[in-house]
This record gives C-alpha cells, sequence and structure tokens, in this order.
C-alpha cells in the first residue's frame, strides 16, 4: 500500500489538482484509496484507445501544473516523456488508487 | 441467482463431509477417501446443472484472468502485453432466450511513444490495436464485430498552461493545500473559498488535445465470414476546460441536463456545465474493401472498395455525489455513413450504422446500461443486454 501523507507534497498535489480539474470530490483523507475508474475522465463505455487519449489529457495537466505552480523538477533519469508515461499507465489501469498514483508522481519528481 | 445456488450448494457439500467425517485430511490417500463421500451425493443431485452454472459463470473466468493480467502487468519486460484487456461476459441477443458465455477484448500498443528527448508536448505516433467481442455460440453475439488496426500521425496538446510561480507563490500555494487537506468534511471542502485563491494565482488556460493520423486495418466477425479491410484518416480531439465559467464550459451542451440534477440533488449549489466534462469526437473518412463480405457481393454483384464517413464520441459526467459516492452518467456514440451507397445497399439497410451505449454507475456498487444500435456485422438493432456481469465499471 503506497503512503498517503499530507506532509508528502506528491500526495497533496495529485489531490489539489485533480481535485481543480474536477476529476473527484473526495476529502484528503478518503482520496488515497480512490481507484482511477471512479475518477471523472474514465468512461467505461469508451474504446482503450479512447480511454487511453482522456488519460494523456489529465497526465500532460498534471505534468503542467506540477512544473509551472510546484516548480518541481524531474527526478534524475526521468524526463517528460517518461513522468508522461508513468502517470498515463496508472491512470488507465482502473484498480490504480490515487495513493499509487502520487506514488509514481513522487518517484518522477522531485518537489 | 447462480451465485446463490453455488453457495447453497457448496453448503450442502461441505455440510456433508463435517457431518461424516471431521478428521483432517494429511494425505493424498485420504484426500481421494473423501471425495470418495462426495460420489453418491453428487450423483444423487442435478451435479451437472451446477458444474454448467458454474462453467458458465464469467465471474469464475474474470477473476482467473485477472490473477494473469495482474501478473503480466507488473512485469516490464511485457510491455506489448500491457494493455490487454480481457472481460468475460454474457451474450444475449434480444430475438433469443439463449446465453452464451464469451469475452470482450481489447489490445492497444504504441511502437514509439517512448522518445526520450527533451521536454516535447507534440510529436510522431505510431500505433496498433485490436478490440472487439466473440460469443463461445457465435449466433448468439449481437456485438459480432471485431477490428485490428495500425495508425501513424501526429498528436499534440494546446493550451493547458498555467502561471509560472516564484518560489514564494508557490510556497503561499503550499500553504493554502494544507489548509484544504485538514478539511474532514466534504461538503465544506467543495465550498471552500480556498480553490478560488488557488485557480486565480494558477491561472488555468483551457486545455486541448488532438491526435490526426493515417489508419490501416481489418474488420470482420468473429467466424471470419465476413470481413473486409479499410483504410484511411481520422482526427480526434478533446478539450477541457477546467474553470467552469468560461465560454468553452458554457458550450458544452450535453451537460446542461445533469447540471440541473446536480443542482436540484444538492450536489453543486448552482446550475453551472463542467468544462471538464466536454465529450472526447473523432471524425474518420475510411475507405473500405468488403474482400470478404458476401452479403454485400450479392446485393451489388461486385467487391469494388467505398467511402465511409464515421462518427465516435463519448460522454461523461457526474449525476450527482449521493452520501460522498458519485453517480456517473456514461456515454458513448458510433456513426458509419457510407457515401453514395448503391440503392440496393440502402434498402438493405448496410449503408448507415450506428450505435448508442449509456451507463449509469457508482463506485461499485450500482449498475445499470442500455445500448441501442448496431455497428458494421452486427446481427440486432435492438437492445442488448449484458447480463449484470459488469466487472470493476
Amino acid at each position: 500500500m503506497a503512503e498517503w501523507k499530507t506532509n508528502n507534497l506528491s500526495c497533496v498535489n495529485v489531490w489539489s489538482t485533480l481535485f481543480i480539474m474536477r476529476q473527484h470530490r473526495k476529502t484528503f483523507k478518503k482520496a488515497g484509496d480512490l481507484k482511477m475508474k471512479e475518477l471523472l475522465f474514465y468512461n467505461p463505455t469508451l474504446t482503450d484507445p479512447e480511454l487511453k487519449f482522456e488519460a494523456e489529457g489529465i497526465a500532460d495537466f498534471l505534468d503542467i501544473v506540477f512544473k509551472n505552480t510546484y516548480r518541481a523538477k524531474y527526478e534524475a533519469g526521468v524526463d517528460r516523456d517518461k513522468a508522461f508515461t508513468d502517470i498515463t499507465n496508472i491512470l488507465i489501469d482502473k484498480e490504480k488508487t490515487m495513493a499509487e498514483l502520487a506514488e509514481q508522481v513522487d518517484k518522477d519528481y522531485e518537489f | 441467482m447462480k451465485r446463490v445456488i453455488c453457495f447453497f450448494v457448496m453448503a450442502l457439500v461441505i455440510g456433508r463431509l463435517h457431518a461424516q467425517d471431521t478428521a483432517r485430511v494429511t494425505s493424498l490417500e485420504s484426500l481421494k477417501d473423501k471425495l470418495g463421500l462426495f460420489t453418491p451425493f453428487l450423483e444423487g443431485t442435478k451435479f451437472k446443472d451446477v458444474a454448467n452454472l458454474i462453467l458458465n459463470d464469467p465471474v469464475m473466468y474474470n477473476n482467473l484472468w485477472g490473477r494473469v493480467y495482474n501478473n503480466l502487468r507488473e512485469k516490464d519486460s511485457r510491455q506489448v502485453l500491457k494493455n490487454l484487456n480481457i472481460q468475460f461476459k454474457t451474450f444475449q441477443a434480444n430475438d433469443s432466450n439463449k446465453t452464451s458465455l464469451g469475452l470482450g477484448y481489447n489490445w492497444n500498443y504504441d511502437i514509439n511513444r517512448k522518445k526520450n528527448t527533451d521536454y516535447e508536448r507534440s510529436g510522431f505516433l505510431a500505433k496498433l490495436m485490436a478490440e472487439g467481442n466473440v460469443a463461445f455460440k457465435k449466433e448468439l453475439n449481437p456485438l459480432d464485430f471485431q477490428q485490428a488496426k495500425i495508425s501513424f500521425g501526429r498528436y499534440g496538446f494546446a493550451g493547458g498552461t498555467v502561471n509560472k510561480s516564484s518560489a514564494e507563490i508557490t510556497a503561499s500555494l503550499n500553504a493554502i493545500n494544507q489548509k484544504l487537506v485538514a478539511i474532514d468534511d466534504e461538503d465544506e471542502l467543495v465550498n471552500s473559498p480556498l480553490w478560488n485563491e488557488l485557480t486565480e494565482a494558477m491561472d488555468i488556460k483551457n486545455h486541448y488535445h488532438y491526435e490526426l493520423g493515417a489508419l490501416a486495418g481489418w474488420e470482420g466477425s468473429q467466424d471470419f465470414k465476413k470481413s473486409q479491410l479499410t483504410y484511411g484518416a481520422q482526427f480526434r480531439v478533446s478539450a477541457k476546460a477546467y474553470s467552469n465559467r468560461n465560454a468553452l464550459a458554457q458550450l458544452n451542451v450535453l451537460d446542461y441536463p445533469f447540471a440541473l440534477i446536480r443542482y436540484l440533488t444538492g450536489t453543486d449549489g448552482t446550475i453551472e456545465p463542467y468544462g471538464a466534462s466536454l465529450p472526447i469526437v473523432t471524425f474518420g473518412i475510411d475507405m473500405v474493401n468488403p474482400s470478404a463480405d458476401e452479403e454485400r457481393k450479392v446485393l451489388t454483384g461486385n467487391e469494388d472498395q467505398f467511402a465511409r464517413f464515421r462518427f465516435e464520441a463519448g460522454f461523461r459526467t457526474l449525476m450527482a455525489d449521493v452520501k460522498t459516492m458519485p453517480i456517473y452518467f456514461n456515454a458513448a456514440f458510433r456513426y458509419f455513413n457510407e457515401f453514395n451507397a448503391p440503392g440496393l445497399v440502402k434498402q438493405a439497410n448496410l449503408n448507415r450504422f450506428s450505435y448508442f451505449t449509456c451507463s449509469i454507475s457508482g463506485s461499485d456498487t450500482y449498475f445499470a446500461s442500455y445500448s441501442y444500435g448496431k455497428l458494421p456485422f452486427d446481427r440486432t438493432t435492438n437492445a442488448i443486454y449484458e447480463l449484470g456481469f459488469k466487472l470493476g465499471l
């Protein structure tokens, strides 16, 4: 189980940015266990390529906010494509949780 | 009902075992002895019926596949198989009471996405994909449309930019976030003015994502009796407005009925469409070579290729947030129309296909769905049922 803590900026920024994007309405305490399929973008009637397309849009926006608003840097060995692909792969996996998404963000970004 | 019957029978079997012999299984021989106890019981019941119920239950197969898939996706060396999704389900056409176990499958793979270059928001893309539905009794497959495609094109993002924060501003935004994470009440959180402070500092612009490409592939029925080769071009776009009060968000006419529902259920305090739920749309022009479509050949007397327009759209929005459980409305629409179709093809209604599907879903706890129409090669036009085995919405 990935750690979900208020003193971890990856957790807080993932939660806060997805809230602003209207992807969820959960309090921080409850959002860690929220699964990707419970986010607004995860339309189960889409084809896989369509769903991935939507997930890529979310991943791109998260990357912009992390870089610009929260002045994050990529960790050593990580570039835009790796971070983008990592986030997208979590987003399209319906059983992954927000805590697991934050854990991946923590590996790719330094806040 | 099937689960209840299976559970009841299993309870009977286990109860019988305990009643006759409570000794532990210590060896293979003792296990065989114990299994022998079942023989008269099983012969005396409708074991085959129960076995059939179990063997035709998609839940069991989904659980098995789930284990295999979890194993696959954790291994980086198996990237090609990572996006293979299989869902077992029961098919039933509306003109028949018979059902068939089957599966839906989809797979996609980006051939060249990983470039390891500097920061870029656009680039060249090559993809492979396959999807369809296979019923183990093919005559009962109402969704008999399989396709495999390769596509090349250009993808990109535009907008979505936010202000570049100074260190001081970032620190103040972090402080706001810390106040927000401390809020434990969902209503208080949703209505907190701190969100406005955050978004005003970010100054979020509308976000656009596009993909323009050429694609070629195969479409057909599961027994390959009908098939056609296609090639063409498509444009896919998704626009999102994360501020609801701008013009793009107001253009989300699909969301107005749901904005009203959200208002009436107390989910939102105002009637406001969500810019974040704007639909994803795809436009395509396909050249179709009906190389193995006997039905069309009989009608037209030839296998001449034809041009086809394609439109696809997907939409999902929040209907209500009931006791902290979000209820979503999900929908997809697909439309195919042959240009200048011959009269006989039109008379046979083979020139135009449309398919609409929608569902209302909660957090794994509620599900209802409706589908109408048909895709090329589908057998029926009317409502189609997938009987309550939609695991993990």
